[in-house]
């Protein structure tokens, strides 16, 4: 079974936001959140690095870890996606997650939140597929009409990768081995360490 | 003497009417607070996975990303 995942190429993100704003687009995302961001580090200097950042579909993912109501749900395809019908909007899951992936309307008074909002991998969410109904709560589902997320459709440098994670990581490889040097996916270095090559 | 012409619905029964008629009403009209629409889909459905990797447009997608930088 494929499993779905995104992979942010640093070495080719210019930082052009057309993967926020072909998000925003496609799902007609309220003012106020934005389900991907891309996020510059060093901005100016030697080493500045660029990174779209949105939900990367955990495989145990903490924001269902810490749910209160079990709104959250992995499909078959590792995408987690979550119910805003069952969502209490407590916001849990947004200090739970290290991306930064939760976002909330804020409709009401007195502080509430709201139903919560996050990246769906373009795969909608509990209502029956590309219906009315799930376009308003969720967006548009363009796994099930066999398209992969917009974001990276959209990605003029192909910087964004997303789709089976098997394929991906054959893709980037073969992109690795053709530059000749180590590793530009944001964050390798933090975990594997800086002596490691790819 | 001219007698005044009798109506053909008197109060009393036209109130009578009015009374039955809003009891119907009230018990044929949906009530006022109906089930909250819930998700549609069951544990199964919204967990069945949806990619397609035979379709074109991710064949092309994956083709594409190949491309030697």
């Amino acid at each position: 079974m494929a499993r779905m995942k995104f992979l942010c190429d640093a070495d080719r993100c210019i930082e052009c936001n057309a993967c926020v704003t072909a998000c925003k687009n496609e799902h007609e995302v309220p003012w106020g959140i934005n389900r991907r961001r891309v996020v510059t580090i060093n901005d100016g200097k030697p080493g500045e690095r660029s990174v779209s950042m949105a939900c990367m579909h955990c495989t145990d993912a903490p924001c269902a870890a810490v749910c209160p109501v079990d709104a959250f749900y992995t499909t078959a395809d590792a995408v987690v996606l979550h119910s805003k019908d069952i969502c209490i909007g407590c916001g849990y899951c947004f200090y739970a997650c290290p991306f930064g992936a939760p976002q909330y309307p804020k409709v009401g008074n007195f502080g509430s939140r709201g139903k919560m909002d996050k990246c769906t991998f373009c795969a909608g969410g509990p209502e029956a597929d590309n219906s009315k109904e799930e376009y308003e709560k969720y967006g548009a589902n363009r796994l099930a009409e066999g398209k992969l997320p917009l974001c990276a459709e959209m990605c003029s440098t192909k910087s964004l990768l997303a789709g089976d994670g098997d394929i991906i990581a054959q893709i980037y490889k073969a992109r690795v081995i053709r530059r000749g040097y180590g590793s530009g996916a944001w964050g390798w270095q933090t975990a594997y360490s800086e002596t490691i090559a790819t | 003497m001219k007698s005044e012409p009798k109506n053909k619905l008197g109060r009393r029964e036209f109130l009578r009417a009015l009374g039955a008629g809003a009891g119907v009403a009230a018990v044929s009209a949906a009530p006022l607070a109906t089930p909250a629409a819930a998700d549609s889909e069951n544990n199964d459905e919204k967990r069945k996975a949806r990619y397609k990797a035979d379709s074109a447009s991710v064949q092309t997608y994956y083709r594409v990303n190949r491309y030697p930088s």
